[in-house]
């Protein structure tokens, strides 16, 4: 009799054409590739079975019965309930659980995924699906979950030296480590990252940042592997404070959400049929590390095309200008501020002539850092591939950018956006706020007609065409259609967030045409 | 891109290398693709295999980390030559190939100092009026074997070079085959077979008188027979040349200088080749010898030639070395010299 536990449907999950396998690689050299058609049908293959770990996971492992990543050709139908108008959407798409499939993408991606949550919600258990998934025995996974507590020390973490060399050794070096298995494994678990030492922590920021420990000089290091902390509370509710570092290594954070009752008759059918989900897990969807190589290396395969790329680049820009942070131009941000141990709510509050209700950046109290951005894009990928797309969409952007960007985008609760009626949730619902945030600033760029009408992405792309070739005469007349831009854009303009970073683009395009210029004619009198 | 065909055995030293340092090779690639968006994928796994793969072959004998080191840092130099379009069909790509190969003893024990410094040599070489790059490297790969180390062998190119007729590095080229063994400067020097105390000698003639072959410092006997023009170069800038207008001549303390009206050039001349180049300003004015010329006759040093070409009102002046004369109604200089 089939195990209904074990079932993994055939039918495909979400059939499409599977991205383009990358054009240059070395490796040409000395392997046969895959006839294209081959790679592109085992990167599908691919793309298939992370979708049916999805919905096994979804469906039989974890009772996880929200949509809240929501996708649609057609817009949704919408419900009004309550006298706060609570709205709730029914996508026409194919829709998914954030707290399954986050993790499920990181594993692919072999990222730092942070599991929030109240106790027994999930979190661990999610968390050991992930490396049953990438082909670890239960009891293995078990055992190499590192429980956060408050007396965890170093050597707890990574390892011990040997009593013996510790006794015998006449020099450092001859001290062996008896290095904890888990360092040497694909999928790290740390339990309640927020119950350990500060100290201990530090230890925990070289591996997960850097992928080596270090004990008595002595150094491990560590095979790329895909990470998850839990915490019960990320908002400082643990032991210890989560060190600055640590926390800004984390790539996408996922909050468990709570068991819904209607559901309990799963929770019995389990109990009587004496499973648990992680001992029934099918083997098809378990991948080997070839598989998971393939499959990241496929998802940075996918595309980001140059109009999602621009919407991500214009909302970015709205968030780290302050104008009144600094004289010299390149300084006016919100880091400035930071550094000198300024106050960003403060200084915002100061009249620029901007409308502090629109300008996005009011919103929040710093940019976006280079990581976040690396995050995005990667995550951005790994969500389009999962979907089966060789490119990515805006609304892979807008779906997954909040759990990017949940705990690296600090809020900036007096800006006046929270104040107006029906946003003050938005202070506590950071997944709903950045979302938010990024429609409004997808809503503003399509207002300026950003597609159609961006003289800085026309010049931009200009320079990226390359200088070869390019002769002094052409040079000067991009430094003099730079110049009027600037020219024309200085009358009487508001200095926002996305025009102070084009205004940075235009003059570091003038001071590479410029230093070309030189060079050219230095050159001719040689 | 067009599919490279396999060309490695995955044995191979560069096989291993690249398997172990595959991302970042990629990476170094899609970098240097968006700086050059035409670089072409194929024509850099060709290069590879042509030019590193021997290289990593000989790296593998002389074992340690040198596979590694080697294809660190050729890759840049590959990525760079092929976005310049400089390894297919170019003197200066066919003569860096044939110098790597030639030299790759030295390049795999110091790779990213010898295979820069070859790549720049053979680019001035490709761009030196009358050079030729690929002989040059040639010449250097057959004094390989010679030179105790790297430093040796890149101090024997550059006398190459000046031979090749980069006069401007007659002085420095001198210095260096001074400090190298002999019979490697010698070989260097064009007279292989000539015996190893006779080194201080022909420098010593070399340096006196820059118009001596060694050959001819070796035989202590100069063959020229009276005036005759040496070199003409210069040229209109529309055509290449440094000049926008029909140089004036004049003279420094060392040597002879010309100007455009605008800007100022040296010019090095001797046995080997002449041509300008580019000062911010000569040095305070001497004094220059008076030579005699009406209608293209020439009397200078005791020595009379008739130069039918040089008839009219050209500007010349003189060094104790040379004759420098404008030829008329263009922007050449010529250089003549007993």
């Amino acid at each position: 009799m089939r195990n209904p536990f074990r079932h993994v449907p055939e039918a495909p999950t979400n059939p499409t054409s599977a991205p383009a396998p990358r054009d240059f690689d070395v490796a040409d050299l000395y392997q046969e590739r895959p006839a294209s058609t081959n790679a592109a049908s085992a990167a599908e293959a691919l793309g298939e079975k992370l979708r049916q770990a999805y919905f096994w996971i979804a469906n039989t492992a974890i009772i996880s019965p929200y949509y809240d990543i929501e996708y649609g050709d057609d817009p949704p139908a919408e419900y009004t309930f309550g006298d706060t108008d609570s709205v709730l959407t029914l996508p026409s798409g194919q829709s998914y659980s954030s707290f399954v499939l986050v993790p499920l993408l990181t594993l692919a991606v072999r990222r730092r995924c942070l599991l929030v949550g109240g106790p027994g919600r999930g979190k661990t258990a999610t968390a050991v699906l992930m490396g049953l998934l990438a082909g670890y025995p239960k009891r293995d996974i078990q055992r190499a979950i590192q429980h956060g507590q408050p007396q965890m020390t170093v050597t707890d973490l990574l390892g011990n030296p040997l009593p013996k060399d510790l006794v015998q050794a006449d020099d450092i070096d001859e001290i062996r480590i008896a290095w904890r298995k888990w360092l040497g494994m694909r999928v790290k678990i740390i339990d309640e990252y927020n119950r350990i030492p500060t100290r201990t922590q530090s230890a925990l920021l070289t591996l997960m940042a850097d992928g080596y420990a270090e004990v008595l000089d002595q150094v491990y290091e560590c095979p790329e592997a895909a990470w998850y902390l839990t915490a019960n509370d990320d908002a400082g509710g643990g032991t210890y404070a989560v060190i600055e570092a640590l926390r800004d290594r984390i790539d996408v954070t996922v909050q468990a959400l709570h068991f819904s009752p209607r559901f309990l008759d799963d929770l019995l059918a389990r109990i009587e049929a004496r499973v648990k989900p992680e001992d029934v897990i099918p083997p098809e969807i378990v991948f080997t590390p070839e598989e998971l190589d393939a499959v990241e290396s496929a998802i940075l395969d996918v595309r980001v095309p140059v109009a999602v790329r621009r919407r991500l680049e214009f909302f970015a820009s709205q968030l780290e200008f302050a104008e009144g942070a600094a004289e010299q131009f390149e300084y006016k941000t919100k880091d400035t501020v930071k550094l000198a141990s300024g106050d960003v709510a403060r200084l915002g509050e100061d009249d620029t002539g901007t409308d502090r209700l629109a300008d996005l950046g009011a919103q929040t109290l710093g940019g976006l850092s280079v990581r976040a951005l690396l995050s995005a894009l990667v995550y951005v990928k790994a969500i389009a591939f999962f979907r089966g797309r060789a490119e990515a969409d805006l609304e892979d952007v807008r779906q997954i950018l909040p759990f990017v960007l949940r705990d690296t985008l600090q809020l900036n609760p007096d800006a006046p956006f929270f104040e107006q009626p029906g946003h003050a949730h938005y202070r506590l619902d950071r997944v709903g706020w950045i979302r938010r945030l990024f429609d409004l600033a997808c809503a503003e760029y399509d207002r300026l007609d950003r597609d159609r009408d961006d003289p800085v992405a026309d010049l931009e792309a200009e320079f990226a065409r390359g200088l070869d070739g390019l002769a002094a005469r052409d040079v000067r007349q991009r430094l003099t259609q730079i110049e009027r831009l600037l020219a024309r854009w200085s009358r009487g303009r508001k200095l926002t967030g996305h025009l102070y970073d084009d205004l940075l683009v235009l003059k570091y395009l003038h001071q590479r045409y410029t230093n070309y210029l030189h060079w050219l004619e230095w050159s001719a009198q040689r | 891109m067009e599919r490279a065909a396999v060309r490695l055995a995955p044995d191979h030293p560069l096989a291993v290398a690249l398997a172990a340092d595959r991302q970042r090779v990629n990476a170094q690639f899609e970098a240097a693709r968006a700086r050059r968006p035409g670089l072409d994928g194929a024509a850099v796994l060709d290069a590879l295999a042509d030019l590193v793969g021997p290289l990593a072959e000989e790296a593998e004998v002389v074992g340690g980390e040198t596979v590694g080191a080697v294809l660190d840092a050729l890759v840049p130099l590959v990525l760079e030559t092929v976005g310049r379009g400089e390894v297919e069909g170019t003197p200066a790509g066919q003569a860096w190939a044939r110098a790597l190969h030639g030299c790759r003893a030295h390049v795999v024990r110091s790779p990213r100092r010898v295979a820069r410094a070859l790549l720049q040599a053979v680019r001035r070489l490709a761009r030196t009026d009358g050079a030729d790059a690929v002989r040059w490297a040639d010449r250097l790969a057959s004094l390989a074997d010679h030179a105790p180390t790297a430093g040796a062998l890149l101090d024997a190119g550059a006398v190459l070079a000046w031979r090749e007729g980069m006069a401007r590095l007659r002085t420095g080229a001198l210095r260096v085959a001074a400090s190298l063994p002999p019979p490697l400067a010698l070989a260097a020097l064009g007279v292989p077979d000539a015996p190893t105390d006779a080194l201080p000698r022909v420098l010593d003639s070399l340096y006196a008188d820059p118009w001596l072959a060694p050959v001819e410092a070796l035989r202590q006997r100069s063959e020229a027979t009276g005036l005759q023009i040496r070199a003409v170069c210069g040229g209109f800038a529309g055509f290449g040349g440094p000049f926008v207008r029909p140089p004036e001549l004049a003279t420094d303390a060392r040597g002879v200088v010309a100007t455009d009206g605008d800007r100022w050039w040296r010019l090095h001349a001797d046995v080997f080749g002449a041509a300008f180049q580019r000062i911010d300003a000569p040095g305070p004015a001497t004094p220059s010898p008076v030579p005699m010329l009406t209608n293209g006759r020439v009397s200078w040093r005791g020595h009379t030639a008739d130069f039918p070409q040089l008839a009219g009102r050209p500007g010349a002046v003189a060094t104790d070395e040379m004759l420098a004369v404008v030829i008329p109604q263009s922007h050449r200089v010529a250089v003549i010299a007993p």
